[in-house]
């Protein structure tokens, strides 16, 4: 029950950010649905379309990502721990928790949640000797060539525009789907028999 | 015969494999495309770009020349062709076409906004993004004289100090074009540019921005690496920067907890943002691991307690815990199993391997199959080169191999008997090096192309105090098809197989000195950082065709 009303609050609390926090939205960069449930009935699908968030109970075949917990009690205790990924990380090692899809999809999205919280954000840190401008007066400097800031790629270097669109991070950026990720990645390896030959 | 001072089959695969890759011709200008099995895939999007794998490709180099002290001609030619990559446009991609702000920022997916502090994702210049005329640097054309962007020279010069260490040549000590914004061309060596690292280094102990403005201990750690090379081939002392850096670094990097144990290891630092990225919880242990692959040579002691650190963060030296993998990124365990490997720590070692033998498909391929390499559940077309030349490392040398190129003693054989002129890839050498103590140079050939097998074949000893005096044994016993040629070398021949011969070159207890080679050779010694004043030749990339893919 307590697992089912922590999901449901952060429904709402994801919904409403979407449309208040453009911090929220700027995160919400492609439709997807993420689910969170658990083995003894509790289930929630939080679906991202158009930078905004919804979220309805049950679950959905075609989510991106689901975090299944063995017990609904399990996964009140992990969410709402200080140290929630690394309590995931050991729930996945002990089998108390599944992650089908990828598992940065799961600290995407907690760290989206917590950052609703204004003290789970990290602050700023000044550290010392830092160079945030150009110090003409640095021996190094007499060797840097420096023109004015620009925005954008020279417009009539028409083939380095043609390559660009050649990389990952372009077309990443344009829409594309990350390529080219393993297949077989398998989150928990039962090292067991493995382990026997090691220990032996 | 010590078997480590052998190349085993899967290092010999790997080679055969690069040494396609490498002096395949193909284009790398700005109206060119380098050949699709050069990866620019991986590990994006930080490093998705084609000149990760000339440098990971690199890392192997060094290994197997201390493993063939005396044959080192196809290393040296593999090393040379990845440098003149690098001058390239295509090796500066990023730095000349990524310019300004992102205007995609706001479409990156879940998986890569988790590189980035929470509260700057969807606005904020992804890592990887170079951002050159970004202000207040403004546009900064040259590749390697930036504000930023030690990314490339970083890993440039530690190319360069790779290439320095296994041929013994100065071919890069003299003047080259690096291809810059709108392809203008600028003049470098591999001493100015160390020069530069270093004084730019002095001048910012926080250390040089890897892209505008991201500060990563993973890329300063691979330039402070390229000068501890730099350092110990030339006998110069350019790596003080990088030991000042590991001052500041334990200091505002590292994070710990009130009993002093380290709880994260910044993945990177941003002085305009004022804000350092580590992942949460047990996560932190990715980034305390990240740059120990380059750190750990340069600063033992505290990249022991990183190791230890991250690993525990990750679990995965647990006996009895599953494995587990959050990342899906096979780099990760690819670094962490050579530095399991390099660290003794047999537990976490043996853990690994059994992910990777069971999880990363090691196969031979090719038409024999005489190459190498793993391909890791992925359907491509070829194996991914920045991942391989990581993998490969474990398969190399000794535990402690990777530190002793970097830090270890300097002992080039390069005045001693060489093994040259061998027909690779047909006939590959496994074994060559020099016993000085008793002047005899011990070789083991092998078929790096198994059609050839049987073929005779013919390769020369060269740097003979005394040719005349030489006996060759093939297989323990007298081998007589060879001949004297010129006044320091003879020609053997052979067929293409595996054959152990040892070349006597100096009677016991005879103190025949060895021959100083050609010009540049090294005499055992550090050489001089002097640059020559002839520039380098320019290596021409044509586009080729991308002749049929030996792997599928």
């Amino acid at each position: 029950m307590f697992f089912r009303i922590i999901l449901l609050v952060v429904g709402l609390a994801l919904s409403l950010g979407s449309r208040l926090s453009p911090r929220v939205r700027s995160q919400l960069s492609r439709d997807m649905i993420f689910v969170l449930e658990s083995l003894n009935g509790v289930s929630r699908s939080f679906v991202v379309r158009g930078r905004r968030i919804s979220s309805h109970s049950g679950v959905s075949a075609d989510a991106v990502c689901t975090l299944r917990f063995r017990t609904s009690a399990i996964g009140a205790r992990i969410f709402l721990a200080k140290d929630a990924i690394g309590q995931l990380i050991n729930g996945f090692g002990s089998l108390d928790v599944e992650c089908k899809g990828e598992a940065a999809h799961v600290l995407w999205f907690y760290e989206l949640a917590m950052g609703l919280l204004p003290w789970r954000r990290k602050t700023r840190e000044v550290w010392p000797q830092s160079y945030a401008k150009p110090d003409l007066s640095h021996k190094s400097s007499s060797r840097i060539i420096r023109e004015p800031a620009i925005d954008s790629l020279d417009s009539a270097w028409l083939e380095a525009t043609e390559q660009r669109d050649k990389l990952v991070i372009w077309q990443v950026g344009q829409g594309a789907v990350p390529p080219g990720k393993m297949k077989s990645h398998k989150i928990v390896i039962n090292l067991a028999a493995d382990s026997q030959n090691i220990q032996s | 015969m010590s078997e480590a001072l052998e190349l085993n089959q899967r290092a010999r695969g790997w080679l055969r494999f690069i040494w396609d890759k490498a002096t395949t011709e193909d284009d790398w200008s700005s109206t060119g495309d380098p050949l699709p099995w050069w990866d620019r895939t991986s590990t994006a999007p930080m490093c998705a770009f084609p000149r990760f794998d000339l440098s990971e490709t690199s890392y192997a180099l060094p290994l197997m020349a201390d493993q063939t002290p005396a044959w080192r001609e196809v290393y040296t030619e593999i090393a040379d062709q990845l440098v003149g990559r690098y001058t390239t446009f295509w090796a500066a991609i990023d730095w000349l076409t990524l310019i300004g702000p992102d205007p995609n920022l706001r479409n990156y997916p879940p998986e890569w906004l988790v590189w980035m502090p929470e509260q700057l994702r969807g606005h904020y210049n992804p890592p990887g993004w170079t951002a050159n005329g970004v202000k207040p640097w403004g546009l900064q054309p040259d590749p390697i004289a930036a504000d930023g962007n030690l990314f490339f020279r970083g890993f440039f010069n530690l190319l360069l100090s790779t290439y320095s260490y296994v041929s013994g040549d100065e071919k890069w000590e003299r003047p080259f074009k690096v291809t810059g914004y709108n392809n203008r061309l600028f003049d470098w060596t591999q001493h100015s540019i160390t020069g530069f690292i270093e004084n730019q280094w002095a001048e910012r102990p926080q250390g040089p921005h890897c892209e505008n403005t991201k500060i990563w201990p993973y890329c300063l750690s691979a330039a402070g690496l390229s000068l501890q090379l730099y350092d110990k081939v030339f006998s110069t002392s350019t790596h003080w920067v990088y030991e000042q850096w590991i001052d500041y670094a334990k200091k505002y990097f590292v994070k710990r907890s009130r009993g002093g144990n380290i709880e994260s290891f910044a993945f990177y630092y941003d002085p305009i943002e004022k804000m350092a990225y580590s992942m949460p919880d047990k996560l932190a242990g990715y980034g305390t691991l990240a740059p120990l692959f380059y750190l750990y040579p340069q600063a033992p002691e505290f990249g022991r307690e990183l190791y230890e650190s991250g690993i525990q963060q990750l679990g995965w030296n647990s006996r009895k815990d599953n494995f587990v993998q959050p990342i899906d990124d096979p780099r990760w365990l690819s670094m962490v199993l050579m530095l399991a490997r390099e660290l003794g720590d047999v537990t976490t070692e043996q853990r690994l391997a059994s992910v990777a033998e069971r999880e990363f498909g090691p196969n031979f391929f090719g038409d024999d199959p005489d190459r190498f390499a793993w391909r890791f559940g992925l359907e491509e077309p070829y194996p991914r080169g920045q991942l391989n030349g990581l993998m490969i490392l474990s398969e190399i040398g000794e535990p402690g191999a990777w530190s002793q190129v970097y830090n270890g003693s300097y002992t080039p054989q390069f005045h001693l008997p060489m093994v040259e002129g061998v027909d690779f890839p047909s006939l590959g050498i496994s074994e060559a090096h020099n016993d000085e103590a008793t002047g005899q140079l011990h070789v083991t050939t092998y078929a790096a192309t198994s059609a050839d097998s049987g073929n005779e074949t013919s390769w020369r000893v060269t740097q003979l105090p005394d040719p005349e005096s030489v006996t060759v044994y093939r297989d323990g016993s007298i081998f007589t098809h060879w001949k004297r040629i010129g006044d320091k070398s003879i020609e053997i021949k052979s067929t293409i197989g595996t054959d152990r011969f040892r070349i006597v070159w100096s009677a016991p207890g005879k103190t025949s000195k060895p021959l100083a080679g050609k010009k540049s050779i090294v005499m055992g010694a550090a050489r001089s950082s002097e640059a020559s004043p002839t520039s380098a030749p320019t290596k021409q990339y044509r586009p080729a065709a991308p002749s049929s893919c030996s792997c599928c």
